[in-house]
């Protein structure tokens, strides 16, 4: 089958795991998002879970993605959550060391004038903190999604729909239309995710840096 | 508006050393500068945070007005003491206007009375509203720097004003003209102001009094001619520097000392404000003992022998 045909013949199947591959990669972003504001902002607050939290967050970026799938098989199933957790996971270490060394880069004398300025910690935190380490984490989400979106692909081993099923599809059947479909969309995700949160990295830090 | 502020005994001492603030006593007169001057670690920083209690006193009290700051909410007492600290202190994501307006929003202000103080306050510091106020600190130098960060601390006209090195950052040309902005302002607005420095030219130059600190201690507390005229002990005339005199006659004017009696027809002219080290550098220049002053009356090699003396 030639290029053009196939994509006449599968073209609405191309966009649905298009469609879900963006989904997915949408739940599981905005779940590391979540996980890792929230453990960096602990991590930087509470210094000494420090050495409880990022030992265990490295192991698991250690570990290959395609290891922590086959892990989470027995515990999980196979299907959705049993793909999203383990990658997610992966997404989470980025932002959580950017988070955390972003709260620790804030000048101690600028929140010293914000105290003695007379605002209250929470005054200091959404008007000082927030906007200085902002350009930070975003760097950090940044290097989360271009991960996950290409790391997402993994998921069709474990029979869950995603523009990693043309990739796989084109390796069973030795065809290289859904194999170069399926890889070639998922590298221009990852490059146009890429570009979309370096603008909004640069809007943040434009009056920074 | 301004405020006394008053240390009654105050002591402040961190576990396992030796007090940083040992037994202060002092009284910063309404409306005048205090400068806080000692080599690192002699307590001036200590002793100027315990104002706006961002260090709380071990024992004794620190009184404003007529109320013991111990007996004021720490946030009331914050909002009344402008803070200024080396150019660091300007918040880098806030526009000049969004980091003059700080106090003025916590205090609940509008934003016409907050926009119109802003422009106020950039024209009182020498800097055009118009051109500076949407600025971001990054783009501005040093000077302008620092000069929003005393905008900022006059922001809701607050009795009081604590400034920790606040020229600490600057070239010396640029210091210098600073300072002379900020005495120009102070004599407009009047504030108590407690000034902390290592340089004991900038004390000389912006306090109506010095007070020299060591390990904790008040050495010596008087208006700077005194200092330079008799300084209490070696530590003292150590800070001040070889040229104690010469920095007496700088601090000193031609018409504090001058006589009334008319100079010879062909002495020199000097101005009566000019300082007396230019008077005297006059004198060398030109071979002649006696000045004719500007205005009538003279200034003879004499007066500044009883001048240097006191």
């Amino acid at each position: 089958m030639s290029f053009s045909e196939y994509i006449e013949v599968f073209g609405d199947n191309i966009l649905y795991l298009l469609e879900q591959h963006v989904i997915l990669f949408a739940i599981a972003l905005a779940a590391a998002i979540v996980l890792g504001v929230t453990l960096g902002t602990l991590v930087y607050r509470f210094k000494t879970l420090d050495t409880l939290i990022v030992p265990v967050v490295n192991v698991l970026q250690a570990c290959p993605e395609i290891v922590l799938l086959a892990l989470a098989i027995p515990f999980l199933g196979i299907g959705i959550s049993g793909a999203l957790v383990p990658l997610f996971v992966k997404g989470v270490l980025p932002i959580l060391r950017n988070t955390a060394s972003g709260f620790a880069s804030v000048d101690p004398r600028l929140l010293e004038a914000a105290r003695g300025m007379g605002m209250s910690p929470a005054q200091i935190l959404l008007r000082v903190e927030v906007p200085a380490i902002l350009p930070i984490v975003i760097a950090g989400i940044r290097i989360s999604a271009v991960m996950l979106v290409s790391v997402l692909t993994l998921t069709a081993y474990i029979g869950v729909d995603s523009l990693g099923t043309l990739i796989l599809q084109g390796i069973s059947r030795m065809d290289t239309t859904p194999l170069l479909i399926g890889s070639g969309l998922t590298a221009l995700l990852a490059i146009t995710v890429n570009y979309l949160l370096f603008g909004l990295e640069r809007l943040a830090s434009r009056r920074v840096s | 508006m301004a405020l006394q502020v008053e240390f009654r005994d105050v002591t402040k001492a961190f576990p396992g050393t030796p007090p940083a603030v040992d037994r202060l006593s002092l009284t910063v007169e309404a409306g005048t500068i205090l400068a806080l001057v000692g080599p690192s670690g002699c307590g001036k920083t200590t002793t100027m945070k315990m104002v706006n209690r961002l260090i709380e006193p071990t024992s004794g009290d620190i009184v404003l007005g007529d109320t013991p700051i111990s007996q004021m909410p720490v946030k009331e007492l914050r909002r009344m003491i402008g803070y200024v600290i080396q150019y660091v202190g300007l918040f880098p994501h806030m526009s000049v206007a969004e980091n003059i307006a700080i106090v003025p929003r916590l205090l609940g202000w509008g934003k016409a009375r907050i926009d119109a103080r802003v422009d106020e306050l950039l024209t009182l510091v020498g800097l055009v509203p118009e051109t500076h106020r949407a600025r971001y600190p990054r783009s501005l130098s040093g000077g302008q720097q620092q000069r929003v960060g005393v905008a900022r601390a006059l922001a809701a006209d607050p009795p009081v004003l604590l400034m920790d090195e606040p020229f600490g950052a600057l070239d010396p040309i640029t210091r210098v003209r600073v300072q002379d902005e900020l005495l120009a302002i102070q004599r407009k607005v009047r504030k108590t102001i407690i000034i902390v420095t290592h340089d004991m030219d900038e004390a000389i130059r912006l306090g109506d009094k010095v007070a020299v600190l060591r390990a904790g201690r008040l050495v010596q507390h008087q208006p700077p001619v005194d200092i330079l005229r008799h300084p209490k002990d070696d530590f003292v005339a150590e800070l001040i520097g070889h040229d104690r005199l010469v920095k007496l006659l700088s601090t000193l004017s031609v018409a504090s000392v001058m006589g009334d009696a008319a100079a010879p027809a062909a002495a020199p002219a000097i101005d009566r404000t000019a300082t007396l080290e230019a008077a005297f550098l006059q004198m060398l220049d030109t071979g002649r003992d006696e000045l004719a002053v500007e205005g009538g009356g003279s200034l003879h090699i004499r007066d500044l022998l009883r001048a240097s003396t006191g």
